[in-house]
């Protein structure tokens, strides 16, 4: 990697002033697995460059808990994805979150990886990764290569501009569970529930989520389960390690009875951002789950717009639908 | 396996185990040196195009940059005749233009940076097909297709093999981009003293190493060494002379300093050999009773923009060698495209025409309602048909007895369904492939040779050019030493890939080594050994005919004092060196033969394709190391599962440029990924092997793929004639099957 | 090159079990003699602590690492990821660099107890912090159990990623001696072997568990 200046905070103060002083010069630190591989690989347009100033977090405590506070919890953005997996509050109370987590790429990656650094990770898109693709849309440049490109691996829905996917597994397992995130900025604390944390690329091309190069993911919020409430996280991998999904999805359902109160069905791998379907929970509402299951799983892809290589995954969303659903029916 | 030998056939660890285990173990890419260079090289980002100007100025400014070269400063040698050391005419993306040389790799790829390159783009081609049609961009002055024309075969009628069949049938398939992703990059150390070179590389042929840079560089072979002790892997991926040692012993010659070269991951996929993909067009003619009758065949392989030979050739031996069947037609067309090059990865160009002819039997099968297990013990070529295109006779064949013991591993003919038969989502299927090839030996005139000596203590040491590229090839030699002298396994100490101390064996490729080395190593403790048993005859007083060596210990025949083998060799009037050099008769070909039986599991909703169980059958002619021989079964095969459902390298096709070249995104199979694998031994005791033996580093490859895209019709009743078969295949043929 | 000026590193005073070097830990350490060569020094210690206001940033450090049982005290540029250093500082070979991008385990390390890539962290990460290398497992010519399992059930061809397959393993079987097949498989996940040895691999660390 090329020089950079390395700063050691022990304070979301120290970090918030330091991002207020260098903005988008500067980077968050806190696993690193997603930042030096942007960085070695030279991941930069004209409208973004690799960062001169790396802020490591990691020595700020309060931002490596994972508290139970009135029933909620509160997880600091800088707890690793390890300590996730190990937590048995996590385990007992979301389910979902805890499959989740276990899913993400292998032991190595989950042992610095955090759950910052998992919801504000960047595209895997080979196009924006790719230094020789320079004029991609979302590095400053004024091309989406994968439109008519090797597209595989791309996004069926909202895929208009950009047609990246949101690589996360916890993200959807959260959206689930309705969490909230908590943001430090220069002029304090703002929380914004995790639905309206990213950003498709209509609204911003340059940023997946509302985080400005001013502030910092601090901790996630997840209210207390509702009573009978179930979640089922699956993802569909290549391989069964390393792999981001091609799509994966989360399902957090509350039950009265045999029927279904509540439900979330959120997707990962099929659109630029999380993608809540909507359609999908309102085709399971009221109903047992093993009634619903077609209808669900159709309702999840309507409104597709498959690219030339990527139609299959239409399929694939209604396949981990119906897994998702029977594992909890 | 068998209990006429005390050590050959038998489990044992490697020799080198210790060193690798313990993280002593040196390889090419460990190796440094106070005051070392370190090279760069620039990369053209073009797949096609002239290079006009190289301004590097501000480069050769930079503090710590000590030399930059470019094509103008590159020796007349070329190890292909097309592809200069560094060139100005870019063939693909990644193709080599400037190197840097400077005294951290850190300045070296600021250097890099600072060099600006200026290109004439020029129209690309990327589809073999499209490249030899006649207005296709032009790689070569000279056209795109290797030779000017193709390779060309043919035997019998293959006209009157149509007419005389009951059934032919015409298909059409393709393979991908693959690559070898050794663990271990690309990467060498050149030192240049007095006069002479010395080279650490990561290769499988030290040999050709020396002698493409003494060439190269215009010195004596005697003045060049090459060092290869450990190799992080290698499939075929380094065997030769490449562009990197040149570079580096150019300038450690030119700057007086050691010079590195390794290069990062990226780098390896692009600017590394390939397995070039191939396009089959395959028609057959059969009898209603299964008999062959006719075979026509075009191979178009894909060998990207430098062409190290007429690949195409190389894949169309399967189809000429694997089945009996007298009426024969062949085309090859070797082709360059604006791609990485191909070159040779394990099992060269068979896997890519073992998968076509495979699948294309199977469907053949089917239509005629025949097993297809029966189908392959009909038409297989058997031991009196020979190698029907050389026209002479197979040393040793295995074939029947691998189909054989594999269908009954896996109890084929009670669990061989019909396609589509389980209820339910999530599918099972059987499926089956074989493959024969004349990999696992030695052509007539390839070099095999070694040396042993006897110390006086009645150790042994072995000196083999082999380079043991993890097949455990030390471990052979010495077995093989160890066996035929007489001494304790513990007591020998093998020395390899040296040119300096010992013998060119011919490349660890092509599954050889238990051959070239081996024989030459077996010849050699023969060697070694009459001497011993003239020394023992003369202190003992019998004649030679009475005297055994056995674990290191000397006896007379029908007496039970042991003597030490020390107080033979101890007496000897100099040293005992024993020299071999292997040869075979130039009317006899070697042939491996093997048969692959695997259980799928298809998930219909999501196209996942689980491998459950693959039984792999080789036949080895005789099995020197069981555990080694074991391993080259097992991860050839998973290799092999990886080019039927998970490898490719995809490129861009608006650009050339290629989108995977890391490991994410080029998937080679983890720890979680791999299915039950039982590796069966059949011993064909081949005559011209040492102790019978033939090799199997790399057919284990080339069987998976079409057993599995057969188990997977088997399962959900869809044929694919293009691997890799990802989810993505598997769903859009569902798609396109239910419509 | 600038006057070397030696400053004292300060250590904090630890708790003993908490991860970390204690200031009795390095004095133990350094009459070993082990202590790596120091280089130019610019800017202080990262871990001073600081009064008030965010620290300033570094190009340079001076860090303190415990690999293998021996501290070593290194200047480093912030940069230089922690394989860089192991390989080229401390001449500690055994730790490969395969693709630097944190996607094939050949530089995994075992990091206070947990295995981490190498080339995914930066040697200022490493500060203070207890670092295992394959090179730590072995006692002279003696072999871990692991290494010896590895060597007697042949669960290695051309050996790049061994290292990695046996501190993997090590880690695990510090915290579960007594791991399943999926456990041990989830455990060895992130090491990729081209050359497929997984059957052979597996079955030598359930030869040592199976022992347990």
């Amino acid at each position: 990697m090329k020089p950079f200046d390395y700063y050691k905070v022990t304070s979301v103060k120290d970090a918030v002033a330091l991002l207020g002083k260098n903005g988008e010069k500067a980077a968050i630190l806190a696993g690193g697995s997603d930042l030096y591989g942007l960085m070695k690989d030279r991941v930069e347009g004209a409208k973004m460059k690799v960062p001169q100033h790396l802020i490591d977090i990691k020595g700020i405590k309060e931002l490596t808990q994972i508290k139970e506070q009135k029933g909620s919890l509160r997880i600091g953005a800088a707890t690793t994805i390890t300590d996730m997996v190990d937590s048995d509050l996590i385990s007992k109370k979301y389910p979902v979150l805890a499959q989740a987590a276990r899913q993400v790429a292998v032991p190595q990656i989950r042992n610095v990886g955090t759950l910052g650094g998992n919801l504000c990770q960047r595209p895997r898109c080979w196009y924006f990764r790719g230094a020789l693709f320079a004029g991609c849309l979302r590095k400053g440049g004024g091309n989406c290569y994968a439109q008519d490109g090797e597209n595989q691996y791309h996004a069926i829905l909202e895929n208009d501009m950009c047609c990246m996917v949101y690589p996360s597994d916890l993200a959807p397992a959260l959206m689930a569970l309705d969490a909230r995130v908590e943001i430090a900025g220069q002029k304090g604390t703002r929380v914004v529930p995790i639905a309206q944390f990213y950003v498709t690329p209509q609204n911003n091309i340059l940023r997946e989520t509302v985080l400005t190069p001013q502030e910092l993911l601090v901790a996630v919020e997840i209210p207390a389960p509702a009573q009978g409430s179930k979640g089922a996280y699956v993802k569909l991998k290549e391989r069964q390690a390393f792999d981001f999904p091609i799509a994966s999805v989360a399902v957090n359902l509350t039950l009265k009875g045999n029927a279904v109160g509540d439900a979330r069905v959120v997707f990962s791998g099929l659109a630029p951002v999380p993608v809540r379907s909507m359609k999908a929970e309102a085709a399971l509402k009221g109903r047992g789950v093993k009634d619903s299951v077609a209808a669900a799983c159709n309702a999840a892809v309507e409104g597709a717009r498959p690219l030339s290589k990527n139609g299959y995954k239409v399929q694939v969303a209604k396949g981990i639908l119906e897994q998702a659903l029977i594992i909890l029916g | 396996m068998s209990s006429q030998f005390k050590i050959i056939g038998t489990r044992q660890p490697r020799l080198d185990a210790w060193a690798r285990v313990s993280g002593r173990a040196k390889y090419a890419s460990d190796i440094s040196f106070p005051g070392m260079l370190h090279l760069k090289v620039v990369r053209s980002p073009h797949p096609h195009a002239n290079v006009l100007n190289i301004d590097a100025q501000k480069a050769a400014a930079l503090p710590g940059v000590r030399l930059i070269l470019t094509h103008k400063d590159m020796p007349a040698y070329r190890w292909h005749p097309d592809m200069p050391v560094l060139t100005d005419v870019a063939r693909f993306v990644g193709d080599d233009i400037v190197c840097v040389a400077a005294t951290s790799e850190e300045i070296a790829a600021e250097a890099v940076d600072l060099i600006k390159v200026e290109y004439q783009v020029l129209p690309f081609v990327l589809d073999p097909e499209a490249a030899m049609k006649p207005d296709a961009p032009k790689l070569y002055p000279k056209g795109n297709l290797v030779g000017g024309k193709p390779q060309l075969a043919s035997r019998g009628d293959v006209e009157k093999g149509f007419a005389e069949a009951d059934l032919v049938y015409e298909g059409r398939y393709k393979t991908n981009l693959v690559q070898h992703a050794t663990r271990e990059p690309r990467a060498c150390v050149a030192l240049w003293e007095g006069g002479k070179l010395t080279v650490w590389d990561s290769t499988q042929y030290t040999f050709a190493v020396q002698e493409g840079l003494a060439k190269a560089l215009r010195v004596p072979i005697s003045k060049v060494r090459v060092i290869c002790e450990q190799m992080g892997g290698g499939f075929g991926d380094r065997s030769t002379a490449e562009r990197y040692n040149v570079l580096a012993a150019l300038v450690a010659r030119k700057t007086q300093r050691p010079a590195r070269i390794e290069f990062n991951r990226e780098e390896n996929f692009l600017a590394g050999h390939h397995r070039y993909p191939v396009i089959f067009y395959l028609k057959y003619g059969v009898k209603k009773d299964g008999t062959l009758t006719a075979i026509q065949a075009k191979a178009v392989a894909d060998m990207g923009g430098y062409a190290h030979f007429p690949g195409a050739g190389g894949s169309m031996e399967v189809i000429l060698s694997t089945y009996r069947c007298p009426n024969l037609k062949a085309e090859s067309y070797s082709v360059c495209t604006n791609k990485p090059e191909g070159g040779f990865m394990r099992c060269v160009g068979h896997p890519q025409a073992t998968f076509p002819q495979e699948v294309h039997l199977d469907i053949i099968a089917e239509k005629l309602g025949m097993d297809p297990v029966e189908f392959r013990l009909k038409n297989y070529a058997r031991l009196e048909d020979g190698d029907q295109a050389r026209k002479i006779p197979f040393s040793s064949n295995g074939m029947e007895e691998c189909i054989k013991k594999g269908a009954e591993a896996a109890s084929w003919k009670v669990r061989w369904q019909k396609p589509g038969s389980t209820a339910g989502p999530v599918k099972r299927g059987l499926g089956m492939a074989i493959h024969a090839c004349r990999h696992g030996g030695m052509a007539a005139g390839m070099p095999s040779s070694g040396m042993v000596r006897v110390n006086s203590d009645g150790t042994v040491n072995v000196f083999t050019g082999t380079s043991d590229i993890g097949g455990g090839q030390k471990g052979t030699m010495a077995m093989i030493a160890a066996e035929e002298i007489g001494v304790p396994l513990e007591s020998v100490f093998v020395t390899s890939a040296d040119t300096d101390v010992t013998t060119d064996t011919a490349g660890t490729t092509g599954s050889r080594q238990t051959i070239t080395g081996g024989t030459g190593i077996k010849l050699a403790a023969t060697d070694a050994k009459n001497q011993l048993l003239d020394i023992a005859a003369e202190e003992l007083k019998v004649d030679r005919k009475e005297i055994l060596i056995s674990e290191g210990k000397v006896y007379r025949r029908g007496s039970s004092e042991a003597i030490p083998l020390e107080k033979i060799a101890g007496k000897a009037p100099g040293p005992i060196m024993g020299r071999g050099v292997g040869r075979v008769p130039r009317n006899v070909i070697f042939h491996t033969q093997a048969a692959h039986f695997v259980e799928v599991e298809v998930d219909t909703r999501t196209g996942a394709v689980r491998v459950v169980k693959l039984i792999a059958v080789h036949d080895v002619g005789r099995a020197i190391n069981l555990l080694t021989t074991e391993g080259q079964i097992e991860g050839g095969a998973t290799q092999g599962i990886g080019f039927g459902l998970a490898e490719e390298q995809l490129l861009d096709q608006a650009t050339g440029i290629c989108v995977n070249p890391n490991f994410i995104d080029y998937r080679v199979a983890t720890i979680k990924d791999i299915p039950e694998i039982v590796p069966m031994i059949v011993e064909s005791v081949d005559p011209y092997g040492p102790f019978g033996a033939k090799g199997v580093g790399e057919p284990p490859y080339s069987v998976p793929a079409p057993a599995i895209t057969n188990a997977i019709y088997n399962a959900i009743g869809v044929r694919f004639s293009e691997i890799p078969i990802t989810n993505r295949v598997i769903l859009t043929s569902l798609a396109k099957a239910k419509a | 090159m600038k006057e070397a000026k030696e400053k004292p590193v300060y250590l904090e005073e630890r708790e003993e079990g908490k991860k970390g070097l204690s200031r009795r830990d390095f004095l133990k350490g350094v009459g070993a003699g082990t202590v790596a060569v120091a280089m130019v020094t610019t800017g202080p210690p990262a871990h001073e602590a600081e009064a008030a206001g965010p620290p300033k940033g570094v190009r340079e450090m001076a860090v303190v690492m415990e690999v293998n049982g021996k501290p070593y005290r290194l200047n480093v540029k912030s940069h230089w990821t922690l394989l860089e250093v192991l390989r080229r500082e401390l001449a500690l070979t055994g730790t490969k660099n395969s693709c630097d991008r944190g996607s094939c385990g050949a530089c995994t390390v075992i990091l206070d107890g947990r295995v981490v890539y190498a080339c995914s962290l930066l040697a200022v990460e490493a500060d203070r912090r207890k670092i295992t290398t394959i090179e730590g497992l072995s006692d002279g010519e003696t072999l871990h159990p692991l290494q010896e399992a590895f060597v007697r059930e042949d669960a290695l061809q051309c050996g790049f990623c061994t290292p990695a397959m046996i501190l993997c393993s090590k880690a695990l079987l510090d915290r579960n001696p007594r791991p399943g097949i999926d456990e041990i498989k989830e455990a060895l996940s992130g090491n990729i072997c081209r050359c497929a040895a997984y059957p052979k691999i597996v079955k030598a660390v359930t030869s040592v568990t199976n022992k347990a």
